[in-house]
């Protein structure tokens, strides 16, 4: 009787708790933004190229365990104007060596938003790789689920270009803001079980 | 013992399950992606009136706003060599329908000229020392001449030019920019009674001192045809600050639209005296963004 009971937890113990993933959405418009200030004028860099996922284990939002990964592809960054895609590309980024920012981290916390159940508030705490530097960071973000299987994702957020060993571009005389806000708001759809 | 075995046996088979599950539980794949491989050698679509191969993002628009002061530079400190005014001046605003094609449409106060213009990349190369790009515009414009002082209609066929020009351009060293820029000008002598056209052989050199500024001069000799004094010929300065471009210049020749500098200067000799201020200013805008 007592070997019965064995065998049925380390059963129990090999069995995963349900499994929940989603993956950004290939085919929706995402718009991944960064800001940059400068004494005259602010400019900005836009792409649509985010990839990744979001894992849980659990019934609940975001449960336990859970896994963010996303990367945002540097190269496709468009600052409206050509030669300063490249010149940003070639000379403070340094795509040819690291062409993805890539965010690994989980969910540390989960509030919703409001009684509808199709809004949240959450944050996020892992390391962002940037140029080859990885820091810790926390994000904080907003979930919606405009539909069943779609979720989007909203967030804002700032680096410091040093903290990634990133030179700080000059605008004729003058630098640029060593400070970066970078806006992602972005799509993610369920995977089928 | 037998008991034990069972036990261990089951444990390692759980672990092994439980292993296997969390090596495969996240199913997203990356994606096979590849960067677009847009060619970019200039900053600006244009250097003073010459193109460049450089196009919009798509979806963006720009602004141009040019001036030629009329006054020479021998008119000196007095009417501050020239910016006093009169000016000719040009108003354009360009849309990128694509990534590599943009509409254009300009208007010059110098014979009221207006022209509508499409310029699109055709061909691009990569290579680290000597990248190439091609590229071509083509427009019309038409000069809506008072009937009463030129005896013609308004829309006489005579007030309408056509121009094209083919865009060659590259960067050496990431710091030198060479542009040629072959041109046809139709009814090139517009005040003409008869139809003439040019050929021009337009060229300039950019050299990027920083990535925000960089000096340049440009030329646009006629080779063949219908010419109108000499040689126009431009050098000067350019500032970038993010979305704005300013160009400080001087210049032999005041006019401004496509139609009107592909025909010569219209200036006679060289005399720096004879030569005029001018100015540009490009701002690049986007509409309809969700932020």
């Amino acid at each position: 009787m007592n070997s019965i009971r064995v065998f049925a937890l380390i059963c129990l113990a090999g069995l995963p708790l349900q499994a929940v993933e989603w993956n950004v959405d290939t085919q929706a418009k995402h718009q991944i933004k960064f800001i940059s200030r400068a004494p005259l004028e602010e400019f900005e860099g836009v792409t649509d190229y985010i990839d990744g996922y979001i894992y849980w284990e659990g019934d609940s939002l975001f449960g336990n365990p859970n896994e963010l990964y996303f990367e945002v592809d540097l190269r496709t960054l468009d600052t409206g104007i050509g030669l300063r895609n490249r010149h940003m590309r070639e000379n403070y980024l340094e795509t040819d060596r690291w062409p993805m920012a890539v965010f690994r981290g989980r969910v540390s916390r989960v509030v919703r938003l409001d009684t509808s159940l199709t809004a949240y508030q959450a944050t996020a705490k892992g390391t962002l790789s940037i140029h080859g530097v990885e820091r810790n960071i926390t994000i904080e973000g907003t979930v919606f689920f405009p539909e069943e299987n779609r979720m989007r994702i909203q967030a804002r957020f700032q680096v410091k270009l040093p903290d990634y060993k990133i030179k700080i571009p000059r605008i004729m005389f003058f630098k640029l803001s060593e400070i970066i806000r970078l806006e992602l708001d972005f799509y993610l759809i369920k995977v089928a079980d | 013992m037998g008991w034990h075995i069972y036990l261990l046996v089951m444990i390692l088979t759980g672990l092994v399950g439980q292993a296997t599950l969390e090596g495969q539980r996240v199913r997203w794949k990356k994606r096979v992606h590849k960067p677009p491989q847009d060619i970019q050698l200039f900053h600006s679509t244009i250097v003073a009136n010459l193109p460049t191969t450089e196009t919009l993002r798509k979806g963006n628009f720009e602004f141009i706003v040019s001036h030629r002061f009329i006054p020479d530079l021998s008119s000196g400190f007095d009417s501050f060599w020239g910016v006093d005014g009169p000016a000719y001046n040009r108003l354009s605003l360009a849309y990128a329908l694509t990534h590599q094609l943009m509409v254009e449409i300009g208007r010059s106060n110098r014979l009221r000229n207006i022209d509508l213009s499409v310029k699109s990349k055709l061909w691009q190369r990569a290579h680290p020392g000597l990248p190439l790009v091609m590229g071509a515009r083509a427009g019309i414009a038409f000069s809506p001449l008072d009937p009463r002082a030129y005896r013609r209609d308004r829309w006489d066929v005579r007030n309408f030019q056509f121009f094209g020009q083919l865009l060659f351009n590259t960067l050496i060293q990431k710091k030198v920019g060479i542009g040629l820029v072959p041109a046809y000008l139709h009814n090139s002598d517009l005040l003409g009674d008869r139809s003439l056209s040019s050929v021009t052989m337009g060229a300039y050199l950019q050299v990027y001192v920083s990535p925000s500024w960089n000096i340049w001069a440009e030329a646009a000799p006629v080779v063949s045809g219908y010419r109108d004094g000499e040689m126009p010929f431009t050098a000067g300065i350019e500032f970038e600050t993010g979305g704005h471009f300013f160009k400080i210049f001087l210049t032999n020749s005041t006019r401004l639209n496509t139609s009107q500098f592909l025909a010569g200067s219209g200036a006679t000799g060289w005399d720096p005296g004879k030569w005029h201020l001018g100015f540009s200013i490009t701002r690049l805008l986007r509409f309809g963004e969700k932020w």
